[in-house]
């Protein structure tokens, strides 16, 4: 695996992981008897992710992590869908599309 | 992604004031880190970069990287407590708001083009979050 491969591959775990941080999160405000223990959680992935996207800065352009970045947006509509059972309603799905073509879009120019 | 055929029939449920000033305080803290600490890193020497132990020293000697962890901190709290009133998949796509703010506010305090292209990709996602503002904040909790 190249170097811009490897660094895309992390952006993409960054997404992943901050997705993840945010069901902790939202878990948290769910679950009061373990409250703690899901904001920890959470505060740990962002940690994480802090560390993983430097390593991916120094492999890619900062706009491309910039644009990639929002692939957080999806990770946590598919996890909050899947892991929370909230409705992700078309209209959702639609604004969802429209502010990650913004994001490309200003990332493009960054 | 999944998606909901139904049509989103309790969209027009209002929302909570509580909810509309904490995602108008994400946004602004959003903004804050984000400007502070690029006008925070402008200050560390270009040796730094392959100086760890002056890059450590820079930083600590650096007020503005403490009002960074501070905002950082406050933005965490603040948002725990969105997260209390809204589902997840809805308010953090309302931050997407703090792209176009950074923007704006880097534009005018440091200096940063706002060029046409950006200008657009400001535009989508305005819409975006117009569209997303308009289905049920809390789909997990109806009442």
């Amino acid at each position: 695996m190249n170097r811009t491969a490897f660094g895309l591959l992390l952006i993409v775990t960054c997404a992943v992981i901050e997705g993840l941080a945010q069901i902790a999160w939202k878990t948290s405000s769910r679950k009061p008897e373990h409250k703690h223990f899901w904001i920890a959680a959470g505060a740990l992935a962002y940690g994480l992710e802090i560390i993983l996207y430097t390593f991916a800065l120094t492999a890619v352009d900062v706009s491309i992590a910039f644009a990639m970045g929002s692939l957080s947006f999806v990770a946590v509509a598919l996890f909050s869908r899947l892991l929370l059972g909230e409705r992700i309603s078309w209209l959702r799905g639609a604004g969802l599309g429209l502010i990650l073509c913004g994001v490309a879009f200003m990332g493009e120019q960054a | 992604m999944a998606t909901e055929t139904q049509p989103d029939n309790r969209a027009k449920r209002g929302l909570p004031t509580r909810l509309v000033a904490g995602l108008v305080l994400a946004i602004i803290l959003d903004t804050g880190v984000q400007t502070v600490w690029k006008r925070a890193a402008q200050t560390i020497p270009d040796a730094a970069a392959h100086n760890p132990r002056l890059a450590l020293a820079s930083i600590l000697h650096q007020p503005l990287f403490l009002a960074v962890g501070v905002l950082i901190f406050a933005q965490m709290f603040n948002w725990l407590k969105v997260l209390d009133d809204a589902d997840v998949s809805y308010a953090l796509p309302i931050t997407a708001l703090s792209y176009l703010s950074v923007a704006l506010v880097s534009g005018l305090w440091l200096h940063e083009a706002v060029t046409p292209a950006r200008l657009g990709g400001m535009l989508l996602i305005l819409v975006g979050v117009a569209l997303v503002a308009r289905t049920d904040h809390n789909t997990l909790d109806p009442s």
